[in-house]
């Protein structure tokens, strides 16, 4: 479907194109909140991958998904906003030591509104690199390759990170509902 | 049947991570990119028509000047100049500025192209 659509704007139908903005906005701004932690700047970041895209979409030659190549755009665009941010390590979670690799006590049970919840603010304590690894293997489904291509990893690269993130996840879970049931109690 | 544990795993964290995509909170988001899309095209439009616009009166300017250049008979003159003598240097001037003209328009056209391929 999205082949018939790109064909279409690249013949010159621009209303063609919000077809693409329909099916792609909600996992472009996942992607670019997953690196920039802040809605508004995500929105920007979404807003100018699309403008980058329609711009460029001649040149997209259908060698790889369309997804692929615009999260390219998308976190490209993400990562140069970081720098502005100068955002830290010491900023995200780190698991150290810890080796839990399960959801906290009754999480299954949690009604869905709030596991979504929880589970992104998680996502949001991890270090852009993580989040987005896990977003794009996990939520996304992409191969290994496919988080490389779209990130520009190495393919061990990836698989550390994926690693880490893990880990790190569900330290950064259990710290969230930890701090939940302190503000309850 | 026996799924490896770290299957399981992997199926548990999938699953959890299903919940991580998050909504476009803006909903006049399709309708700003596409405000802003409609404007690129139409700045697009407008130095196209420039660019072609440029290269008609370069292609007029050139012709009168080559008419010019053949009408002025050798007896005339210019400011009580004879025009012979004021042909060398009248054509070196003008064809710099045509070259460096040319260079600029030429440039110009091949990024328009370049952008549009």
């Amino acid at each position: 479907m999205d082949e018939v659509y790109i064909k279409r704007v690249i013949k010159g139908d621009i209303e063609a194109f919000r077809y693409i903005i329909r099916e792609y906005q909600h996992m472009a701004f996942t992607v670019a909140m997953s690196v920039v932690k802040d809605e508004f700047i995500a929105e920007d970041i979404a807003q100018e991958a699309f403008i980058k895209a329609f711009e460029n979409i001649k040149k997209f030659r259908f060698q790889s998904k369309f997804s692929t190549w615009l999260y390219r755009i998308v976190v490209n665009l993400s990562f140069k906003q970081l720098k502005k941010l100068k955002l830290r390590e010491g900023d995200f979670i780190s698991s150290g030591t810890e080796s839990t690799e399960t959801a906290p006590d009754g999480f299954d049970k949690m009604n869905e509104t709030d596991r979504k919840y929880y589970i992104n603010e998680a996502l949001r304590l991890l270090s852009p690199n993580e989040s987005l690894a896990l977003r794009l293997f996990y939520l996304d489904e992409n191969s290994l390759e496919e988080v490389g291509n779209i990130t520009g990893w190495s393919a061990s690269n990836v698989k550390v990170i994926l690693h880490r993130a893990r880990k790190n996840f569900y330290a950064a879970l259990h710290k969230v509902l930890k701090n939940e049931m302190k503000t309850i109690l | 049947m026996y799924i490896p544990d770290n299957n399981k795993s992997e199926d548990k964290l999938k699953n959890l991570l299903s919940n991580s995509r998050l909504e476009m909170p803006f909903t006049d988001f399709e309708d700003k990119v596409m405000a802003n899309i409609k404007k690129e095209v139409q700045k697009e439009k407008e130095i196209d028509r420039s660019l072609r616009l440029s290269w008609l009166f370069f292609a007029l300017g050139t012709t009168f000047g080559l008419l010019l250049s053949i009408i002025l008979s050798p007896g005339t003159t210019i400011l009580g100049i004879p025009v012979d003598k004021l042909a060398i240097p009248a054509y070196i001037t003008g064809g710099t500025l045509l070259l460096l003209f040319v260079e600029k328009l030429l440039q110009l056209t091949i990024e328009q192209k370049k952008d549009h391929i």
